[in-house]
């Protein structure tokens, strides 16, 4: 299956996608915040990004632009995990390079099927 | 003195005397008062008849009064006597003169009251002969018979007499008529609490005490002869002249300014002038000055209340925006392992567990429900809510919306029900928000009724006077019809079987938070923010709500949307000027699916005809080429994979771009077959967009769009987004600008700032509207204005789509810009 970074910096949110994502048989990366995440996604170059928006420090759409700016990483697909609020947030996101996106709370079913098109993207 | 003995011609005595008689009636003429009248006559009488003495009598009641006399020894000065005792009473009563030589000889002569004085003969004549209210009584010392010219004489005088006495009355009425007048004029003047004065030639002729109050002065005397340009004196300049200019003119003036007292200290006052009759006063106006101040100062102090609850309102949604994203991130724990555990995915759960995490889990569903309603309702009341209509087909979002409380109701052994007309067709309505309309209906409906219940979906579309009448049944009906423009209504009604709501509660429903913490929540969990939203929703599509319900029996929903279509069928072409290039030949045999597909083409710009099936689309091949064929596959008769081989296989056809729109997609056989694109259904909006920019379709040449923006930055980043896709764009960098190319030029779009010094954006709107040339331009605003409600009602039917600059991305924008000319001939379409 495929490796997947995870940028998340509330840890009940983190455990809940770890699980969900290696039960359904894929390896995964943890970041706390987006710092971490970049270095990871430098160094394990992950098939895909699952990027929290609100984040300590710099937040995930910065982290998203960074991604995609380095010729490094700038293939890996990112979506954003999100807890829309505004409208406006779309937008956002894709302006800021983010492929896709997934919105909280989460439904399980939806998640993988979600994970499984990104995946489908980078190939 | 006359002496007719010397004059010896009695005729040319009368002459002479007559002459002098003209003289008394000139002195008379200017008498003022009784006193003056009786002087003037008292001395005429003697002087006129040369006789020895002459008195005044008065009538006084059944009394004469003798009040004057003149002669050369006292006769009776102040006496009175009865009418019927004395020789004036009696010319009085019998109104004519008394001639009488030897006075002793003459029974109606009181004899005691004459024997004091000379008199030994006498000529009495009443005054005002038809109705006496006097006499004058002429006397001589020796008995001599008065000549008939003296009595004449005297009989003359008397008539001036009576005259001269009927003016001074007439006059001394006057007077005391024109001295009420002044005092009363003067209690208006001096207690009004308005500033009154009256200026003649620029001064000031006359003021009230009120006036001098306003401006400083000790007494409205200090303001006598002030040139009104130093009485009305403001801080702010302003040519005092022109604008008495302007009274001159039209003879009244009304204005509102700061003006400023005698010590230079500030008020704001309200002035109004008007003219008096030019043709008693010249050049005279009177001036009415009120003090304005406390009502400028509420009037200021409103606005900063507005401004506060404005900014409170605001403060309220971005505090609810950030508080529904904190609350989102625990409850993605929440539901999320709740799934997980309930679905069995970390292991079995014994039989008590499962239902427990089944409530975690449905609780927390609950709890985003509310969070998702909490913040759209403060979005709407924000006026951040922005309506998106597209072509939505109406059966298919039902549809979807019982779908989802089908799994819900079956649990609870309630039967779902819907009866949905076949007229509902494809309606411009915002999908999801309707979605959330229904759906919020559906699922209350199906918490309030009991087991084994039934609810019932039922929609249809209905003329406005229809749906009038069914409203006048209802209980409840949260807007009113005549406040909706659309005269055709898609009514959607949600009908349960449930416990029903009492007169009172009906009352207090569909008021977001009233219900949360009174006893109508343990009845309608949730339901107080739900159905505020279902209203807010409905009046926000421009439409409304209404609610029928019996305890016990159960209740019915009604919501009424301002229902927009495109007839069915092939006659409804779109103006062929209006559309931005590119035909479309639509090959598909569902109606419904037709007539979906041909408005997310004509949204794109296409014009498109449609042909039922493959045979009649060769012969409309036959008739004109289009740019580009979209295929359905199942067809009757000869089937889409046929028709493009054919088509592909055609010389003159070959070329033509193919793209597929299918449920049964087969991606690469359609392209090995020679489609550009394979579509699958259900097709929406961005599917055909992208398809259509694939393949360079359709081409924006010789479309002007018309950019109106005073930032220069802004301006060039909307024109160079629309130069790039291959419009032509004209830049305004202001108001008026933008209205003179519009009127030169007919743009197909004007793209429109609404914060603009000199001119802004609504007075533009406006005046290309007011103007018949510019009046069907379509209009799309982009701003960073963040615009209140009102405003946002001021604008709607004016302008097609408002689109916010902080929201401003290359491809929503050009999307927009294309939505917004393909709306053009539709022209009744809201402005969303």
């Amino acid at each position: 299956m495929a490796s997947i970074l995870i940028v998340e910096d509330n840890p009940q949110n983190m455990k809940l996608e770890t699980f969900l994502l290696e039960s359904d048989g894929h390896t995964v990366f943890q970041a706390n915040d987006a710092v971490s995440g970049l270095q990871l996604a430098a160094s394990r170059r992950p098939d895909l990004v699952l990027m929290d928006i609100q984040l300590p420090g710099m937040d995930g759409l910065e982290a998203a632009r960074r991604l995609k700016a380095d010729p490094l990483t700038a293939g890996i697909v990112i979506y954003a995990l999100t807890a829309f609020a505004m409208k406006g947030d779309e937008e956002r996101i894709r302006e800021a390079g983010c492929d896709g996106y997934i919105s909280k709370p989460i439904r399980h079913r939806e998640f993988l099927d979600t994970v499984k098109h990104a995946l489908g993207e980078g190939k | 003195m006359v002496m007719y003995e010397r004059a010896g011609d009695e005729s040319q005595w009368y002459a002479v005397a007559m002459e002098k008689l003209v003289e008394v009636v000139q002195d008379l003429s200017m008498a003022r008062d009784l006193a003056n009248v009786m002087d003037i006559v008292r001395r005429a009488a003697r002087n006129l008849t040369g006789a020895d003495g002459a008195t005044f009598v008065l009538r006084d009641g059944d009394q004469c009064f003798y009040a004057e006399e003149d002669a050369i020894a006292p006769l009776w000065k102040g006496s009175r006597f009865p009418m019927s005792a004395c020789i004036s009473g009696w010319a009085m009563l019998n109104r004519r003169p008394a001639v009488i030589e030897d006075i002793y000889a003459d029974s109606r002569i009181p004899a005691d009251a004459y024997r004091p004085t000379f008199v030994k003969s006498l000529a009495m004549v009443p005054i005002r002969t038809r109705s006496p209210v006097g006499a004058i009584g002429t006397y001589w010392a020796k008995t001599r018979k008065p000549k008939e010219a003296e009595v004449r004489v005297i009989q003359a005088l008397a008539d001036s007499t009576s005259l001269a006495m009927e003016n001074v009355r007439v006059y001394g009425e006057l007077e005391q008529r024109v001295r009420q007048r002044t005092s009363e004029l003067s209690a208006i003047l001096d207690n009004v609490q308005v500033g009154v004065a009256f200026s003649v030639d620029g001064k000031v002729a006359l003021a009230n005490p009120k006036s001098a109050e306003l401006f400083g002065y000790g007494s409205d005397l200090d303001l006598h002869d002030l040139p009104l340009s130093e009485l009305f004196r403001s801080p702010d300049g302003g040519d005092f002249d022109s604008g008495r200019k302007a009274l001159v003119q039209e003879g009244i003036l009304e204005t509102e300014k700061r003006l400023l007292r005698h010590d230079d200290s500030p008020f704001w006052g309200r002035l109004l002038a008007k003219r008096l009759d030019p043709s008693i006063y010249p050049d005279g106006e009177i001036w009415v000055i009120e003090d304005t101040s406390d009502s400028k100062a509420r009037e200021a102090a409103l606005t900063e209340l507005r401004m506060a609850a404005e900014e409170a309102t605001r403060f309220k949604s971005e505090f609810l925006a950030s508080m529904s994203h904190e609350l989102r991130t625990p409850l993605n724990a929440i539901i999320g392992f709740s799934e997980v555990l309930k679905d069995g995915m970390v292991g079995e759960l014994a039989e008590k567990q499962k239902e427990y995490i089944e409530d975690i889990f449905e609780s927390g569903l609950h709890l985003l429900s509310l969070i998702n309603d909490v913040l759209d309702l403060s979005k709407i009341e924000a006026g951040k809510m922005v309506l998106e209509d597209e072509p939505t087909e109406v059966s298919l979002l039902l549809g979807n919306c019982l779908s989802i409380v089908k799994e819900r109701a079956m649990a609870h052994r309630i039967t779902l029900k819907s009866d949905l007309s076949d007229e509902l067709g494809v309606a411009w309505i915002d999908p999801r928000k309707c979605k959330q309309i229904v759906y919020n209906l559906l699922s209350n409906a199906v918490k309030f009724t009991p087991e084994g219940g039934t609810v019932t979906l039922s929609a249809g579309i209905i003329s406005r006077s229809a749906a009038k009448i069914r409203a006048e049944s209802m209980a409840k009906v949260c807007r009113g019809f005549d406040e909706i423009g659309s005269e055709s209504l898609l009514q959607i009604s949600v009908k349960d079987t449930g416990i029903g709501i009492s007169a009172e509660d009906m009352a207090r429903l569909f008021q977001p938070f009233v219900q949360i913490d009174s006893s109508l929540s343990k009845h309608f969990e949730g339901t107080g923010l739900g159905l505020a939203l279902v209203k807010k929703l409905a009046i926000l599509h421009g439409g409304s709500a209404g609610l029928e319900s019996r305890v016990g029996e159960g209740s019915t929903f009604t919501v009424w949307i301002p229902h927009v279509r495109r007839a069915n069928g092939e006659d409804s072409s779109p103006d062929a000027e209006t559309m931005m290039g590119g035909t479309v030949l639509l090959v598909e045999d569902d109606d419904r699916a037709a007539d979906l597909m041909r408005l997310q083409l004509e949204m794109n710009g296409c014009t498109v005809m449609r042909a039922s099936s493959a045979e009649a689309a060769f012969s409309q091949l036959g008739d004109s080429l289009p740019d580009l064929v979209v295929l359905d596959l199942l067809l009757p008769g000869m089937d889409g994979w046929e028709f493009l081989s054919r088509l592909k296989s055609e010389p003159g056809l070959s070329k033509i771009p193919v793209v597929i729109s299918s449920i049964v997609a087969e991606n690469a056989r359609g392209i090995a077959l020679g489609a550009s694109v394979v579509l699958q259904k259900p097709v929406t909006m961005s599917d055909i967009s992208g398809a259509l920019s694939h393949l360079g379709l359709p081409g924006h040449s010789g479309l002007t769009v018309l950019v109106v923006d005073d930032d220069p930055k802004a301006l060039e980043l909307a024109s160079s987004c629309l130069e790039n896709e291959g419009f032509s764009v004209m830049r305004a960098h202001g108001g008026s600008e933008a209205i003179r190319l519009a009127r030169e030029h007919l743009p197909d779009l004007v793209v429109l700032d609404l914060v603009m010094p000199e001119m802004n954006g609504f007075e533009v709107a406006e005046k290309l509207k007011e103007d018949e040339r510019t009046a069907k331009l379509p209009i799309m605003v982009l701003t960073a204005k963040d615009l209140s409600e009102e405003e946002r009602r001021a604008l709607e039917g004016q302008v097609r789509k408002i689109m916010e600059k902080s929201k401003f991305d290359r491809a929503g924008f050009l999307r927009e810009v294309k939505r917004a000319m393909g709306r053009w001939e539709a022209g009744s379409w809201q402005a969303s």
